[in-house]
């Protein structure tokens, strides 16, 4: 048998050798009038509507806008198609809507279009996915030609937080054909839909009548690719093929030509259920507290976030959300603690399983082992349970059943992701803290079941943030309804010469991005 | 011409079996999907009230009785309609449609590819058996069937793309074909080099191959006219086999790393948001061509081999 030949062995040598030195040589990135973003979905829809989808968000918000938007810094609500608007009454606001606007295809936009498009959303019959944040939206009357009416059903405290995602669609396009709008697009926005291939991207062109400043936008075309792998979306930012991959892993991040983090509205939280027989062990504040004492979150976001996320200071949001409390700090990391008041309570050796995901989100099935093992540092015997999505959905409702039988299957302890885009803490506290939330493992609290129920109704601003503030308190007090982990970042991967920083609410505009020269 | 009667008359009989395969499929589909499904659930936010899942789950028309349900499927299947995508509200069947030439494409180049390679080197592995040559063929094609596809596709990505620059990470268009082809063969690739080598193996100690080696022909014509010919049978099997693989699965993974868009994205996008009639539709698409791939592979027996009569 000969021996493998010294040239071949060379050969082979200097080939490896070529592929390792050819890798980082010449990372400029894309040039030329395009900016391309590689998301991780595609939208399931073209109508802005009717889904609430991230997808749908990032690429059609380009094309499709609303009567107002939010600063990209404060997040703060200012005007996009409406220029003021005043309360006229507990339930009426006025809107001046802005003159000089048109769709697309050239039809003007005016009051009764706004109203048109108002009508569509919030129709039972459209069953839009947005109807959680249009609660109380009845109607829309025309007052003149640039001033609409929009009437609610009770005080609406947060009408602009859901306005927010109310797009204007074109009434005369529509009317004349109900179904095109699953199949072309039609806004004002400063960027027209050029094509869509589904599966695979979108490319838009820009508009030449916005009534925007035009010289602010960086490109004439933009182009959305869709790769589920975030493998791939890194890979097309390497190859040069584009300027913008959204959402990296901490690890894939680093590996970018460059990378931004920053604070999003994600919240981790452990939702807790001591409303049912089989949980009642946790109906006992002291119990609750010691799983918040057991939670290294430190150490949690140094070592599986890489230091991309922060601790959530015992509320389930945080600083953007009107109510935060910047007096509160988190529970300590105190193990020592956390088991003294287990094996006092004669919890120890309690088995008890922690229901999380895999694939939904960031790093959510090693956060969910992670947290079985710490909590299972006090005592208790904590086993993590994966589940698939629709499992850990129907169980995280289990609680509102009405079958008894559905009810008591809801778990003491359950990891969950809450992303409060509406940025009102009523969202979050209808939800998980309530005793009548769909995913609320809370049983009845006089006190606080009371303020959430009649601070829904404040409609000043500064003393519905204030009363919050107090029940964020009054929440960590009692270590009620959850646990808090932490607040994820967003991590994106940047080509050299795109300049652009995320929004606290996730949303992609191309007309914030500039390009360096 | 009693052939050709022969031939119609077993096309037929096919097509026959084939359409209760299809139904038979399709049923088992809706009744598995039917039970489990909630895609009224997962179209809606976490936030999302009680009364806005109920409303949801009436206008996608989940509170009829099942048989009514069963009835509209069956009644729909008969003209190929599987009514509008849950999640699209587009035709289900149009979005399959759309989608079925990209996967087609993709394929029928992995197979391309893992025939014209794999062939010859099955060949020369068998023509010098336990030499350097067939030991190397022996293990790469190993390599090609063992090694995760998924894994395979992100190298090819860092390296035909990334580090080299030569072709596109992902998407559609006639560049973007080549690595998620190369990937889609390594498989097939493996398998067919392997088959083929013991075919021929068995085909070269023939008694007429040393016949038509004393003849004097020359030795090409010998191994790849008159040796494959007889082996092309257990060849042409595997590649319909391996096709079949590739529309009943093995698309998914590649189209979804490459953003090729193709039913196997479909397939898998709808499956994890419930939408049933897509689901539904995906199947009926890919198990008829798996059926009438069969049937033409089984046609193209006759033309291979004159010995066989269809009965």
């Amino acid at each position: 048998m000969k021996p493998i030949s010294s040239f071949t062995c060379a050969v082979i040598v200097a080939v490896v050798a070529a592929l390792a030195a050819g890798s980082n040589a010449g990372q400029v990135g894309p040039t030329g009038e395009t900016i391309t973003i590689a998301l991780g979905s595609e939208p399931t829809t073209l109508d802005p509507q009717l889904r609430d989808e991230g997808p749908l968000r990032y690429t059609l918000n380009q094309v499709y806008e609303s009567l107002v938007e939010r600063d990209p810094k404060t997040m703060e609500i200012v005007p996009e198609l409406a220029e003021k608007w005043e309360v006229i009454d507990q339930t009426t606001w006025r809107f001046h809507l802005r003159r000089g606007v048109k769709f697309h295809d050239g039809e003007p936009f005016n009051a009764e279009v706004a109203a048109f498009a108002f009508n569509r959303a919030v129709d039972p019959k459209f069953a839009s996915q947005y109807a959680s944040y249009w609660v109380g939206f009845k109607e829309a009357k025309v007052v003149d030609d640039h001033t609409i009416d929009l009437i609610t059903s009770e005080p609406v405290p947060n009408l602009l937080g859901g306005l927010y995602f109310l797009k204007m669609v074109p009434k005369k396009w529509l009317e004349a054909n109900p179904e095109r709008i699953l199949r072309e697009s039609n806004g004002t926005g400063p960027y027209k839909l050029a094509s869509f291939t589904k599966g695979d991207k979108m490319t838009m062109t820009a508009n030449p009548d916005w009534w925007g400043d035009r010289s602010k936008l960086p490109v004439k075309d933009a182009v959305f690719l869709f790769r589920p792998e975030d493998g791939v979306r890194l890979s097309t930012l390497k190859a040069g093929e584009a300027d913008l991959a959204q959402n990296l892993s901490p690890e894939l991040a680093k590996l970018a030509p460059k990378f931004v983090h920053k604070g999003s509205l994600e919240v981790f939280l452990i939702r807790l259920n001591y409303k049912t027989r089989a949980c009642s062990w946790l109906n006992d504040q002291e119990v609750r507290q010691a799983l918040n004492y057991a939670v290294d979150r430190e150490g949690i976001v140094k070592s599986l976030f890489l230091g991309f996320a922060t601790p959530a200071y015992g509320q389930p949001f945080m600083e953007s959300i009107p109510g935060f409390n910047r007096e509160l700090k988190d529970y300590p990391y105190d193990v020592g603690k956390a088991k003294e008041i287990i094996t006092r309570k004669g919890a120890e050796g309690r088995e008890v399983e922690l229901w999380g995901l895999e694939g939904r989100w960031v790093k959510d099935r090693e956060l969910t082992e992670v947290l079985a093992s710490q909590l299972s540092q006090t005592g208790l015997k904590v086993k993590p349970k994966i589940v698939e999505y629709r499992t850990w959905l129907d169980n995280l409702y289990a609680m509102s059943s009405k079958e008894e039988a559905v009810r008591e299957r809801a778990p003491c302890v359950q990891l969950t992701n809450h992303s409060n885009e509406a940025m009102d803490a009523n969202r979050t506290m209808s939800l998980y803290v309530w005793d009548q939330g769909r995913a609320s493992g809370k049983p009845t609290v006089a006190e606080i079941d009371d303020i959430i129920v009649t601070n829904r109704s404040e409609l000043d601003p500064k003393k519905r943030a204030a009363t919050y503030t107090k029940l964020m308190q009054m929440l960590y007090d009692g270590a009620h309804a959850y646990v808090a982990l932490f607040a994820v970042d967003a991590v994106h991967g940047l080509s050299d010469r795109l300049e652009w920083e995320p929004r606290l609410d996730d949303l992609i505009y191309v007309k914030e991005m500039k390009l360096k020269k | 011409m009693l052939r050709g009667m022969a031939i119609t008359g077993y096309i037929l009989r096919r097509l026959w079996q084939g359409l209760v395969v299809l139904v038979g499929a399709s049923v088992i589909v809706f009744c598995i999907t039917s039970f489990f499904a909630d895609p009224a659930k997962l179209m809606l936010p976490i936030a999302a009230s009680q009364t806005e899942y109920e409303q949801l789950k009436e206008k996608l028309g989940f509170y009829d009785p099942a048989y009514v349900r069963f009835l509209r499927f069956l009644g729909g299947i008969v003209r190929l309609d599987f009514g509008k995508s849950l999640w699209q509200g587009v035709p289900a069947m149009q979005l399959v449609l759309e989608r079925l030439w990209a996967t087609t494409l993709l394929s029928l180049s992995a197979i391309g590819i893992a025939t014209v390679i794999g062939v010859p080197f099955g060949t020369f592995a068998a023509l010098k058996p336990r030499s350097k040559l067939d030991r190397f063929c022996t293990v790469s094609s190993l390599t090609g069937v063992s090694v995760a596809d998924f894994w395979l596709g992100l190298m090819l990505i860092l390296l035909f793309s990334v580090h080299l620059r030569w072709l596109p990470t992902s998407g559609y268009g006639a560049k973007e074909l080549l690595l998620p082809a190369l990937t889609l063969a390594a498989r097939p690739l493996g398998r067919i080099a392997l088959v083929t080598r013991s075919a021929m193996l068995d085909e070269l100690n023939r008694p007429y191959v040393t016949t038509a080696r004393a003849k004097g022909l020359f030795e090409g014509r010998v191994v790849f006219y008159h040796a494959l010919k007889n082996a092309a049978l257990t060849v042409v099997t595997l590649c319909g086999y391996e096709v079949g693989r590739i529309f009943a699965g093995y698309a998914v993974i590649i189209e979804t790393l490459f953003g090729w868009p193709g039913i196997g994205q479909l397939a898998v996008q709808s499956i994890s948001n419930d939408d049933l009639p897509v689901v539904q539709a995906v199947v009926f698409v890919a198990a008829s061509i798996v059926v009438v791939l069969n049937i033409v592979i089984d046609l193209c027996y006759a033309v291979l081999d004159p010995r066989i009569h269809y009965t």
